[in-house]
């Protein structure tokens, strides 16, 4: 792939996004004072604390896909890239590269500011604080990849509401769980080392979700869509 | 099939065995060569197959079988060569609405290893288009032009433009077909491929015509006349009778 036109085309897209990054991070900024401000301890709080802006990043990717994939195939934009000198995977790998590095940093930023804030006030870092990071990177990765396939095929209310549904139904059987069997089923999780060994599908879902992206959209006729 | 200056002229550019099929349209060029100082008019009616034969050549929509060939070199299905080589003005020009002009072509410029900045500034000037305007405040035949500008600053050896005279008033077409005219006397374009349904056009513009039809050549012809494209164009096309006729 050429650099200079992925760096373009990256700029671009980033400069779209800037706005509403900056508002995802003000809420999170927000919450987090507020909540810390309370009377409870920093280290109780912690672990609620630290999924917020894994969830927030979560919720975002939709938002971003929306602004930077949809509306360009909306606006009929998609037409103007394919006449310059681009493949289809420059335009479309740069926009999931994009909007994965915002959702990593709504996710990564108040995170590791929450760890720097837990570790001034003395208090240590929440039991599996990395592998909570981790796989909340993993799954902003495989929505980023699920909601850009959306994006390409459905209309916009579609492509704001698969991608939700579809993590809704991954997520179910594991809230459902936890729910039902309290602590001891994620005391399990933790004891069968299923955060490490559900990386390789997790990780095979991520890349399946952009190459099904990149696939769709180097099938996709832009041009007879805006005719 | 294609009309040939004289034996020994290779080719700029061949199109062999294309076609691209749609829900209830199909295009079939099994053969289509384009000469150094050629400008060829295509035309036919709307839906003849002239745009879709515009954009497969170029690969922005993927035909489903077909050869290109660019001085003799034979190019890979997903080459962007061509989009490098050749300058395309679309029929619907669909641009960054919110951008100026300005950076409108700073953005495209960026993408092309030949842009000419300084070119681009004397291109916009002929064409009297002020760079800080918005995209969205520009006029049809405005778009054109910036489109045009865009197309020849990265020094273009082949100009592909889809009806480029639609949006234009009769001053301004004329303007067009000299400048044209001027760049092929200047050798600053090889060749040219022209689309458009006005046959007052091709006549005034194009030294070879290629009539299409259902997605189909039906002729390639190097002498003409406005006369014999009118002739030519009724027997392709039979004029309807009126209502009360």
């Amino acid at each position: 792939m050429n650099r200079r036109s992925l760096g373009t085309l990256a700029a671009r897209d980033f400069r779209q996004l800037r706005l509403l990054v900056a508002i995802y991070c003000a809420i999170i900024a927000g919450v987090l004072v507020s909540a810390t401000a309370g009377e409870g301890s920093l280290a109780e709080d912690l672990s609620g604390l630290f999924l917020l802006p894994g969830v927030l990043a979560l919720l975002a990717v939709v938002p971003f896909v929306q602004t930077i994939v949809w509306k360009e195939k909306a606006a009929g934009t998609f037409l103007l890239l394919r006449m310059l000198p681009l493949t289809d995977d420059e335009i479309l790998f740069s926009k999931l590269v994009v909007v994965t590095a915002a959702g990593s940093f709504i996710l990564l930023v108040p995170a590791l500011a929450l760890a720097a804030a837990a570790m001034a006030a003395g208090g240590g870092l929440p039991a599996q604080a990395g592998w909570m990071l981790l796989w909340e990177w993993v799954g902003l990765a495989v929505m980023t990849g699920w909601s850009t396939a959306s994006a390409i095929v459905f209309t916009q209310q579609w492509a704001a509401v698969v991608p939700y549904l579809a993590l809704l139904a991954a997520s179910m059987p594991f809230i459902a769980a936890g729910y039902a069997l309290g602590p001891s089923f994620w005391a399990a999780i933790v004891r069968w080392h299923a955060p490490q060994w559900g990386l390789v599908p997790a990780s095979l879902l991520a890349w399946h979700g952009w190459r099904l992206s990149l696939r769709l959209f180097h099938n996709r006729d832009f041009a007879q869509l805006v005719e | 099939m294609s009309a040939q200056p004289n034996a020994e002229a290779r080719p700029v550019l061949e199109i062999r065995g294309l076609s691209k099929r749609y829900a209830g349209f199909s295009l079939d060029v099994p053969s289509l060569a384009v000469y150094p100082g050629d400008v060829v008019g295509l035309l036919g009616m709307n839906g003849a197959g002239k745009t879709t034969l515009l954009r497969s050549l170029l690969g922005i929509v993927r035909p489903d079988a077909g050869q290109v060939l660019y001085d003799g070199r034979l190019l890979p299905a997903d080459s962007v060569e061509l989009r490098v080589r050749a300058g395309y003005v679309p029929e619907d020009p669909v641009l960054y609405e919110a951008m100026t002009v300005a950076a409108l072509l700073d953005f495209l410029g960026r993408f092309y290893p030949a842009w000419d900045p300084s070119l681009a500034v004397a291109l916009l000037r002929h064409f009297g288009i002020d760079s800080q305007r918005r995209v969205r405040t520009l006029s049809k035949g405005l778009r054109t032009k910036l489109l045009l500008v865009a197309a020849l600053s990265h020094h273009a050896e082949l100009l592909v433009l889809d009806e480029p005279t639609a949006g234009l008033d009769p001053p301004s077409r004329q303007e067009f077909w000299e400048f044209l005219r001027e760049l092929l006397r200047r050798a600053q374009v090889r060749a040219a491929l022209v689309s458009s349904h006005l046959l007052e056009d091709i006549a005034e513009g194009c030294n070879r015509v290629v009539f299409f039809g259902d997605g189909r050549i039906l002729l390639d012809r190097r002498e003409f006349t406005l006369v014999e494209l009118r002739r030519q164009f009724q027997a392709v096309h039979p004029r309807k009778p009126l209502p009360w006729e």
